[in-house]
């Protein structure tokens, strides 16, 4: 005969459940229930017949966060995605997932942060200067280098004139591409549970 | 052995761990199909605990990369269980792995006798 201490223990299971599947938003929705049903599954099966409170707390404990868990499944997923994607977007959306969860993505992070704060920047000098051509430039002069864009221009002769948006332009998607590159590889190699031939040293 | 050096033992072997997890699980699906609690008892029974929020998400890339497939089948309380069988891709790869973990292990094996031999003469004389 269920009792409301089998109600108590299902409830908690059903809130982890809930917390769990809005962790998974952004995978394909049958894989998402299929996920939640073999978790379902799993924590009833430790919980008892008739389920018990105490045991599914400690079958939810056991588990980890309904976050943690959502968020280790969607990093696989999104890796994988990744890997095969040259969007800056996914690629970063990946990587800072994964740096949440490790020293070498947040590395991998702070490289693609870079590598793409370089590359928009040098964009956005090659569009600002048609518009402010005083604002942006390459200044050289006895006691001024300074490459990029400014609100007042130094006192200085600026070397590049119309070939900034060009340039900037071309530097600037080299940039970012270069560092999808990047992204792409460390992913690749670093970036999965996938145990790999065990190297020494 | 101070807490900090055990503190670093225990990093290093979480991370050995880890890196054999996957072998460890399509291990324990060589010779039948298993589902979730099983492979959870399976290993833990070969001393080879695994966490339970670790597992099945390596479940599920597993099942994305075609090394297993999943089935769902009535369990007595009512739920269903899923069900994991390796696929052929994924027994080659097991071989596979398994074949290149023994020859590495065989060669450290080789390499820490020298370690072994003095560990144990140490361990006699340690506080």
């Amino acid at each position: 005969m269920y009792d409301s201490r089998h109600d108590t223990a299902v409830a908690k299971i059903q809130n982890y459940l809930a917390i769990l599947r809005l962790g998974l938003r952004g995978l394909p929705s049958d894989e998402v229930d299929d996920i939640a049903r073999e978790i379902r599954s799993h924590l009833l099966e430790r919980a008892g017949d008739p389920a018990d409170p105490a045991a599914a707390a400690e079958a939810i404990a056991s588990l980890g966060r309904a976050s943690d868990l959502a968020a280790r499944y969607r990093t696989e997923a999104r890796l994988e995605e990744a890997r095969t994607s040259y969007s800056p977007v996914a690629l970063m959306g990946a990587v800072i997932q994964w740096a949440a969860m490790s020293l070498i993505g947040f590395g991998v992070a702070l490289i693609g942060l870079f590598g793409y704060g370089v590359g928009g920047g040098l964009l956005f000098a090659a569009a600002l200067d048609p518009i402010f051509p005083d604002r942006v430039g390459l200044w050289v002069g006895p006691d001024v280098l300074v490459l990029g864009t400014v609100v007042n221009a130094p006192e200085a002769s600026e070397l590049l004139g119309r070939w900034i948006t060009p340039i900037g332009f071309v530097l600037g998607l080299v940039a970012v591409v270069v560092t999808s590159k990047i992204l792409r590889w460390l992913i690749a190699r670093f970036g999965t549970f996938r145990s790999r031939v065990p190297e020494v040293g | 052995m101070s807490r900090h050096d055990e503190e670093s033992l225990l990093r290093w072997e979480a991370q050995m761990r880890k890196g054999c997890l996957e072998l460890a699980v399509l291990a324990a699906l060589w010779d039948q199909a298993r589902y979730g609690l099983e492979i959870l008892s399976f290993l833990e029974g070969e001393d080879l605990e695994v966490g339970e929020g670790t597992l099945y998400p390596l479940l599920n890339r597993l099942r994305r990369d075609g090394l297993v497939t999943t089935d769902w089948i009535e369990g007595d309380l009512g739920h269903p269980r899923r069900y994991y069988e390796l696929t052929s891709v994924g027994r080659a790869l097991a071989r596979s792995m398994s074949g290149r973990w023994r020859a590495f292990t065989d060669s450290l094996r080789s390499l820490l006798t020298p370690l072994m031999k003095e560990s144990l003469t140490e361990e006699k004389t340690d506080v």
